[in-house]
């Protein structure tokens, strides 16, 4: 009985807990990871950068951000902000590109939606209205070559999973990416969508991804999927690869069958016949009633013909 | 008399031999013009020269150049094009409950992009409270293209119908003003153009397009169109793309997939709809609607009045 009570209580009480929480995380600071900080960005923020930045600005940031330096942000709970403020300015290039990458409360993650480039480009674009700002030095990128990474895509049909292989040129000698974070997306009509989580490559630079059973492909079933690396010293890497993993798209046209609000020749076969049915019915009538009038009149002149 | 007929039949004989040879080099003046036009076209059709098409459904085809036939965009054009649809598709909508604020960020593109007066909406965002007990939230409310349109099935006129791709549009140049579809229509998501339409001057040379329905025209029904003509483009509904609060997921039901206007993240039509509960708005009248609702569950932002029906708007 008491322990009864006791789970009462408690779970009364646990979701109370998390909402303090949450609420707790909402008005608390933004907390970067020390090593995030420090990140910076494998490319010097040129005019075109800038520029690019702005677009995807427009795109992405202005509902809740507003124009910067005008302050037109708009009124939520933690407040967006305006990224030409000092508050803005004042974080390292490392805090906004975490920021941007991993979102908070209403700030929508971008890790999967901007590419590493189009996320350091908003930070480039935002910088532009410091005058004081001085990019830090570049990102020293590792052993491997920005062009030399490679990415490989094997359909494995029996285990329904996709294996991608990283493999890049050390010293020239090929060799596989390890434990490089890889994410995997298959192309719809409006953008690309996560399959699976996304996973780090193991020791031969291979990654698994399990495939969902019932992936919708084209006619055929095939499905176009895209294998990104999602590391920065590499810069930006995808694969894409059209792949026989998907179930053929062979929903009927919505117009196909009979029904009321279709067009004539798809109306409801009872309606076709009790409309054309009835029309006909009363013509032939009109007919017959027409053919007894001929008749009597042929009766008649008949009969005056023999008087 | 003997000389006459002698001469008569001399003129018979002489006119039958003439007759005959006209009708012979007749027939093969006219089988020659009629072979050597075949062998034209049979040439044209060989031209050799293949031309690479895409085609609407983004296929690429080969065609023979002559075959090809290029097509201005009239009015009719435009209205066939409208009537067939997009192939292979099956537009979806889903609207998260517990993400809207009220920005009506959404009904202003609308309106702009539609020609649309201040008090005319084919989206339209409401104050709900479902009892006075219960939490009030946003709900917005565009036409549900339903799969069973009660709306289509009245019209007279064959003005309003249905695609292929499940988008219920309407045809102004065919639509006669009788209004039915506003009263068979369950979620009110028609409107009247009772006056002239919005800056009706400055748009009435534009050319009508049956998947923008605009100029708008008085005395004719204007409705939600699913931003038919973005959809070509490979673009979001305007209401979808203005949203500044994730609020909506438009996609394609064939694909199963749902992209999200404001964050542009892709998500699987299914999982959503099982994961967060969703729903449809007033199911058991058997429409079929093709727009989804999440509940308005663990909202983001605070409703401002905390009781609507108190409102003196509600009673």
């Amino acid at each position: 009985m008491k322990r009864r009570i006791m789970i009462k209580y408690l779970t009364i009480l646990i979701p109370f807990v998390f909402l303090y929480i949450n609420s707790y995380s909402q008005t608390e600071e933004w907390i970067v990871p020390k090593e995030k900080k420090e990140v910076v960005s494998t490319f010097n923020f040129t005019d075109e950068n800038i520029k690019s930045g702005e677009s995807l600005y427009q795109k992405n940031c202005l509902s809740c951000h507003g124009n910067p330096t005008k302050g037109n942000f708009a009124p939520l709970q933690p407040s967006p902000g305006d990224p030409a403020s000092e508050k803005f300015q004042n974080q390292s290039d490392g805090s906004m590109f975490y920021k941007i990458t991993e979102g908070r409360v209403l700030m929508p993650q971008f890790k999967n939606i901007l590419s590493e480039k189009e996320r350091w480009e908003v930070v480039a674009f935002i910088r532009s209205f410091n005058k004081n700002y001085v990019q830090p030095a570049l990102a020293k990128i590792d052993e491997f070559k920005g062009d030399a990474v490679n990415i490989e895509i094997i359909f494995d049909k029996e285990n329904r999973q996709l294996i991608a292989k990283a493999i890049g040129t050390v010293k020239e000698k090929i060799e596989p990416v390890k434990k490089a974070e890889m994410v995997l997306f298959a192309k719809r009509y409006f953008g690309n969508m996560q399959i699976d989580e996304s996973k780090r490559t193991n020791e031969e630079g291979m990654a698994f991804f399990r495939l969902p059973e019932e992936l919708p492909g084209n006619d055929s079933g095939y499905v176009e999927f895209i294998v990104r690396l999602n590391e920065s010293s590499f810069g930006d890497i995808q694969k894409t690869a059209l792949i026989h993993a998907g179930l053929p798209k062979n929903m009927e046209k919505l117009t196909d069958q009979r029904a009321m609000w279709n067009i004539t020749r798809k109306a409801p076969v009872w309606l076709l016949i009790s409309y054309f049915g009835g029309v006909l019915f009363v013509w032939s009538f009109i007919v017959y009633i027409l053919l007894q009038l001929y008749k009597l009149r042929k009766i008649g002149s008949e009969v005056t013909n023999n008087e | 008399m003997n000389e006459q007929s002698e001469g008569k039949n001399k003129n018979n004989r002489r006119q039958f031999l003439k007759n005959l040879g006209l009708i012979g080099t007749g027939a093969v003046a006219g089988g020659a013009a009629i072979y050597s036009g075949y062998r034209f076209e049979k040439s044209k059709d060989e031209s050799g020269e293949r031309i690479r098409v895409l085609t609407a459904d983004n296929k690429l085809v080969e065609v023979d150049k002559s075959a090809l036939k290029e097509i201005t965009l009239d009015i009719t054009e435009l209205q066939k094009r409208g009537r067939e649809g997009l192939p292979g598709h099956r537009w979806v909508m889903v609207i998260d409950l517990s993400r809207c604020r009220n920005a009506r960020k959404c009904m202003e593109a609308c309106q702009g992009a539609h020609q649309l007066r201040a008090e005319q909406h084919h989206i339209n965002v409401l104050q709900m409270q479902d009892s006075p007990t219960t939490a009030p939230y946003y709900m917005p409310k565009p036409c549900q293209h339903c799969d069973n349109p009660p709306c289509v099935s009245v019209c007279p006129v064959d003005a309003t119908f249905k695609r292929a791709d499940g988008i219920v549009l309407i045809d102004n140049e065919r639509c006669i003003g009788c209004r039915f579809c506003i009263a068979a229509c369950p979620y009110s998501a028609r409107v009247f153009n009772w006056f002239d339409p919005k800056d009706a001057e400055l748009h009435k040379d534009q050319l009508y397009d049956v998947e923008l329905n605009v100029p708008q025209k008085k005395g004719t029904i204007s409705k939600c169109l699913f931003s038919a003509d973005r959809l070509r483009v490979g673009k979001m509904p305007y209401c979808v793309s203005a949203c500044p609060n994730g609020v909506y997921y438009f996609g394609d039901e064939n694909e199963d997939a749902v992209t999200n206007g404001t964050t542009k993240e892709t998500f699987r039509l299914s999982k959503l709809l099982r994961d967060n509960a969703g729903h449809l708005l007033m199911e058991e009248l058997g429409t079929k609607p093709r727009v989804y609702y999440l509940p308005p569950k663990n909202r983001l932002f605070e409703f401002p009045d905390k009781n609507i029906l108190d409102n003196e708007h509600h009673t």
